[in-house]
C-alpha cells in the first residue's frame, strides 16, 4: 500500500496516458493506420537510442533522473522515417506494406547496431520495449500528464468530427467533405505526442497493446461505439493499477507485461458479459 | 464557380482518359454527367475535388463541397450504428438507424450517406451514381431534395446510369471527351 501511495502520481499518469491511448488509438486502427503505428513505436525507440548516443557524445553526460533530451532527437528522428514513408507510398498505395515492413526490418536492425557501437544505451533499450514509470522524473511525469489531459480534452470536443474523418478514411481513402487539412494534422501531432510519451515512459509494449487490444477484442461480437469507449475509460486505467499491483507481489515481471496481459484477459471476460446481457 | 476550358484528364500514372473538356459550372446550376462504364467519370470527379488524378486548365472558386463516392460493401471496425453516420432525415427510420453499419444493407448504407451529404451546408455537391441500390419513392425524395438545393443557389453534379428527375438539368455525355 505504501508503494503504491509512493508512486500515486506515475500511477495516475500512467492510468490516465491509457485512456487517450485506448480512444485515439481505436480511431488510428480504423483509419487503417496499425502497421504505421507500428513503424512509429519502433522508430521512436531507435530514436531515443540514437539521441543518448548523441547527446552523449556531444555532453559527455547522460543524466537518467533529469529531462531526457533524447526525446527531442526521437521526435525529429521519427518524424524523418515517417515522411520517408510517405514519400516512398504516396504515388504507389499498393507498396504500404512492403514499405512499412521493410522500414521496420531496418529498424530492429538498426537498433541492434547501435547497442553494439554503444553499449552505454543497452539498458535504454529494454526500457524503450519495456518501460519503467517508476523512475520518470517530476518534470517528466508533469509533462505527460499535461499533454494526456489536452488530449482527452480535445477528443471530448472533437469526437463527432474523429469518427467521421475516421469513417471516411477507412471507407473512402478521403474525407466526404471538403474539411479542414488541419484537423487531421492535429490529430496525427496528438497521437505522435501521445506514443512519444507512452514510449518513453512505459515502453513499446504497453503503448502498442493500449492503442490496439480494446479494439481489438471489440471486433468478436456486436457492440456499440458507446461501450466500446466505457471499456477504455474504465478498464484501461483499473489495468494500469492492476499492473503495479502485481508487480509489487511478482517482482521479476515486468509492469507493462503484466498490464497488457491481465488487460487482454479482463477485456475478453467483459466483452462476454457485455455479449451475454445483449 | 467552376470552368473548365480545353482540359485534359489523366491518371496518377500518366495515362490520358478525357481531351477537350470544356464545362461550366455557376451558382445554383444542376450537372448531369454520363457515360459507359469505366471510362473515367469518377477519375474525372476526383480529380475535379483534387482528391487524385490530374485535371489541367481548371479554375475551381468553390468554397467546399459534399461528396458521395461510389459505396463499396466494405465494413468499418468501430462498432457504429447508422444513427452515428446520420440521426435524422427523410430516408430512414429510427428503427433503421439502429441498425449496426457492419450488417447494413447496401440501401440502408446508401440512404446513410445521402443523408449525411445531402444535408451538409455546402457550395457544390457531387453524388456518385446516387440512386443505386434505392427504390421509387426514396429516389423521388433524393430528386427534391436536389431541386430544393438549386432553389438554394447550391450547385449539384450527378453522375449516374439513370437519368435524374430534376428541372433544368444540363447533360454531358463523358464520350464526347474521350
Amino acid at each position: 500500500m505504501e508503494l503504491i501511495q509512493f508512486y500515486a502520481l506515475n500511477i495516475f499518469v500512467g492510468a490516465l496516458l491509457s485512456i487517450a491511448l485506448g480512444l485515439f488509438g481505436a480511431h488510428v486502427v480504423a483509419r487503417g493506420k496499425t502497421l504505421e503505428v507500428v513503424l512509429i513505436g519502433q522508430s521512436i525507440q531507435v530514436g531515443i537510442l540514437v539521441g543518448v548516443v548523441v547527446i552523449n557524445y556531444l555532453f559527455q553526460t547522460h543524466d537518467d533522473h533529469s529531462f531526457h533530451p533524447e526525446i527531442i532527437v526521437s521526435l525529429f528522428f521519427t518524424f524523418a522515417i515517417y515522411s520517408l514513408y510517405e514519400k516512398l507510398t504516396t504515388r504507389k498505395k499498393h507498396t504500404k506494406t512492403l514499405v512499412l515492413v521493410a522500414l521496420y526490418a531496418t529498424l530492429i536492425a538498426g537498433s541492434y547496431i547501435v547497442v553494439a557501437a554503444s553499449p552505454l544505451v543497452e539498458s535504454h533499450m529494454v526500457k524503450s520495449y519495456l518501460g519503467d514509470i517508476v523512475t520518470a522524473s517530476g518534470p517528466e511525469l508533469i509533462s505527460v500528464l499535461l499533454l494526456t489531459i489536452f488530449s482527452l480534452l480535445y477528443f471530448w470536443k472533437r469526437k463527432k468530427k474523429f469518427l467521421m474523418q475516421s469513417f471516411d478514411q477507412s471507407l473512402f481513402g478521403h474525407s466526404l467533405d471538403s474539411a479542414k487539412p488541419s484537423d487531421n494534422i492535429i490529430f496525427n501531432l496528438i497521437v505522435l505526442g501521445l506514443m512519444l510519451s507512452s514510449v518513453h515512459v512505459l515502453g513499446i509494449i504497453f503503448t502498442l497493446s493500449m492503442m490496439i487490444l480494446p479494439i481489438f477484442v471489440f471486433q468478436f461480437g456486436t457492440f456499440t461505439l458507446r461501450q466500446l469507449n466505457l471499456v477504455v475509460v474504465i478498464l484501461s486505467p483499473i489495468c494500469v493499477l492492476l499492473g503495479f499491483v502485481l508487480n509489487i507481489r511478482l517482482e521479476s515481471f515486468p509492469t507493462s507485461a503484466l498490464i497488457t496481459i491481465s488487460y487482454l484477459y479482463l477485456a475478453i471476460i467483459v466483452s462476454q458479459i457485455i455479449k451475454k446481457r445483449g | 464557380m467552376l470552368k473548365i476550358n480545353d482540359g485534359q484528364l489523366s491518371t496518377d500514372s500518366g495515362k490520358v482518359l478525357f481531351n477537350n473538356i470544356n464545362i461550366e459550372i455557376s451558382r445554383g446550376s444542376a450537372h448531369y454527367l454520363s457515360g459507359p462504364n469505366g471510362i473515367g467519370k469518377t477519375t474525372f470527379i476526383k480529380a475535379l475535388l483534387n482528391l487524385g488524378h490530374r485535371l489541367s486548365n481548371k479554375e475551381y472558386l468553390f468554397k467546399n463541397y459534399a461528396y458521395l463516392p461510389q459505396i463499396e460493401n466494405k465494413d468499418f471496425l468501430l462498432p457504429i450504428r447508422i444513427k452515428d453516420i446520420t440521426d435524422s432525415g427523410p430516408l430512414l427510420s429510427q428503427e433503421e438507424r439502429k441498425t449496426p453499419w457492419n450488417v447494413a444493407s447496401g440501401g440502408q448504407r446508401k440512404k446513410a450517406l445521402l443523408e449525411r451529404v445531402l444535408k451538409a451546408d455546402r457550395d457544390f455537391y457531387v453524388l456518385d451514381e446516387p440512386y443505386n441500390h434505392l427504390d421509387t419513392f426514396s429516389i423521388k425524395l433524393i430528386n427534391q431534395a436536389l431541386s430544393d438545393l438549386t432553389v438554394k443557389d447550391k450547385s449539384i453534379l450527378i453522375v449516374s446510369h439513370t437519368k435524374p428527375n430534376i428541372e433544368s438539368l444540363i447533360s454531358w455525355d463523358a464520350s464526347q471527351w474521350s
